[in-house]
């Protein structure tokens, strides 16, 4: 207090000016909690003169619910004072004569005099600073709803979007599926016509020996159906099975080559298989499959006449790579971005939607894969699609 | 004389159970891999071939092309149009341009049998 306490010689008129206009609220209170001083701008904030003041605890500035509360802090204050400066955080009320509560902020600084113990306190009233604070604070849980309501409905149509795309990866599948069954009628049929030639010589001959040998034959055709049915379980198995696999790309490209020989027109267009041992991946293989069969069909739709679908693995840094090369038309400049694009077709509208290469690249990119191309007008096109190898425990 | 059914299908294995169906008929069998083989069996037996039998589903000429050639090349031969997959749409076609049955594979030999009989029958009748 030194320095200050110095200046009191110097002008107290000065010092009275200080008190008397200051434009917060001064008070002096007592060791009894009773008010000693209270300077102008106090009496105008609480609506009292100086009489009605003077001598009063303290207490009748506070509204009645507070005020134990209020005492209760003067008791901790007084047990061990120290200053408190302006610009706390704890809030406090105010009554004033007529009344009026109203939300004030409170410096504190005790002071030792011959008269005993003071505590000077400084006072303003903060209704206007709290009726901003409030608004800003409302403002903000208001803008906090908003942003978790939004953002709860961007979860929602992200989830959506996934659904959508699982239908969709199964409604492609289907499509595949119906192109695969008219081809594998064709490859049930055949057998099966066979079985019921020999089974009807069977039935209306007496030769033994040609029972037995149309009998084994009848075998052999119905093991050639059996397999047949065989792979179109295997491809046609819903996308119900979440569990990812260790897959082995050669296997699934296999496949997938036989599915495409089994049902569709490939007859004149030679497919090719090199296998080099690969890495596994982690993966659906129906999915694989999938994707290998969408893109194999495409090479062999994109020849006409005579050609050859190519088709080789290999494992490099910790990637799998599978590549399929058609001998075919080619893909124009400026399509090789689009082909992957929903319903965009080259073909005729009998020969599909165009969403094969679209659920291509999503169940690629789902799994975390990459997918390319090349193509030459003319000379033919090749597919590269690379995986992450499957971390090996 | 002879009498000959001529069978026109890419698989060996159809052709095969249906010349065993046929074999206690009195036809003999003729067979072709391909509309274009079919084409050339039909110009020098012309007047034997008793029924065609043509498979729809080829590569490099189908089925449909085929028999709208044996229609215009040889109108009086009549053509049984034989398929793996029922098509009511197809079968409809084939009718109007005047195939004279729709069989479906498997088929039985009776059924057969039958159909290639009706056929020649309305052969004989085509040429009188």
């Amino acid at each position: 207090m030194g320095e200050s306490m110095q200046q009191d010689n110097i002008s107290e008129k000065l010092l009275r000016l200080a008190v008397h206009a200051s434009p917060s609220g001064i008070l002096i209170v007592g060791g009894d909690g009773c008010i000693v001083f209270a300077n102008q701008a106090l009496l105008d904030m609480f609506g009292y003169s100086s009489d009605e003041l003077l001598g009063h605890p303290i207490e009748l500035l506070v509204p009645d619910e507070d005020a134990e509360v209020h005492r209760r802090h003067r008791r901790t204050f007084d047990a061990s004072p120290s200053p408190r400066n302006m610009g706390g955080r704890e809030h406090f009320n105010g009554v004033s004569k007529d009344g009026r509560i109203f939300p004030v902020e409170i410096g504190l600084r005790p002071c030792e005099t011959e008269e005993g113990g003071l505590v000077v306190a400084t006072v303003i009233d903060i209704s206007e600073r709290k009726l901003i604070e409030d608004r800003l604070r409302r403002h903000e849980e208001s803008l906090e709803d908003l942003v978790e309501e939004r953002t709860r409905e961007l979860q929602e149509v992200q989830l959506e979007k996934e659904q959508v795309l699982d239908q969709l990866i199964q409604s492609e599948k289907l499509t595949a599926i119906g192109t695969l069954v008219s081809g594998i009628g064709h490859e049930i049929n055949n057998p099966l016509y066979l079985v019921l030639s020999m089974a009807e010589t069977i039935r209306d001959e007496d030769d033994i020996y040609s029972r037995r040998e149309y009998g084994d034959e009848i075998v052999k055709q119905c093991r050639r159906i059996a397999e047949t049915v065989k792979n179109l379980s295997q491809y046609a198995r819903p996308c119900g099975s979440h569990d990812l696999q260790n897959v082995d790309l050669n296997e699934s490209v296999a496949a997938a080559v036989q599915a495409a020989k089994q049902s569709l027109q490939s007859g004149d267009i030679e497919i090719r298989q090199k296998s080099r041992p690969v890495d596994a991946i982690l993966a659906k293989p129906e999915e694989i499959q999938q994707v290998l069969f969408n893109v194999i069909r495409n090479g062999i739709q994109a020849c006409t006449g005579k050609g050859v679908v190519a088709i080789d693995t290999f494992s490099k840094d910790n990637r799998v790579s599978v590549r399929i090369r058609d001998s075919g038309t080619g893909i124009p400049a400026g399509n090789e971005k689009k082909i992957f694009d929903p319903f965009f077709t080259t073909k005729g509208p009998d020969d599909g939607e165009g969403l094969g290469l679209y659920i291509v690249r999503q169940i690629v990119t789902r799994h975390g894969g990459t997918i390319d191309l090349v193509s030459d007008c003319g000379s033919g096109t090749t597919f590269i699609i690379e995986f992450p190898a499957a971390d090996r425990e | 004389m002879h009498h000959h059914v001529l069978i026109v299908d890419d698989e060996k294995d159809i052709r095969t159970a249906i010349r065993r169906q046929l074999s206690g008929t009195h036809f003999e069998i003729l067979e072709a891999e391909g509309a274009e083989q079919a084409m050339e069996l039909l110009g020098a037996n012309a007047l034997t071939v008793d029924v065609i039998i043509c498979d729809v589903r080829m590569p490099r000429i189908s089925g449909v092309e085929a028999v709208d050639y044996f229609r215009r090349k040889h109108p009086t031969t009549p053509i049984i149009v034989l398929t793996g997959f029922p098509d009511l749409d197809l079968a409809v076609d084939f009718m109007k341009e005047g195939v004279v049955d729709y069989l479906v594979k498997p088929v039985e030999k009776e059924k057969l049998v039958e159909a290639v009989q009706q056929a020649a029958k309305q052969r004989k009748i085509f040429e009188s």
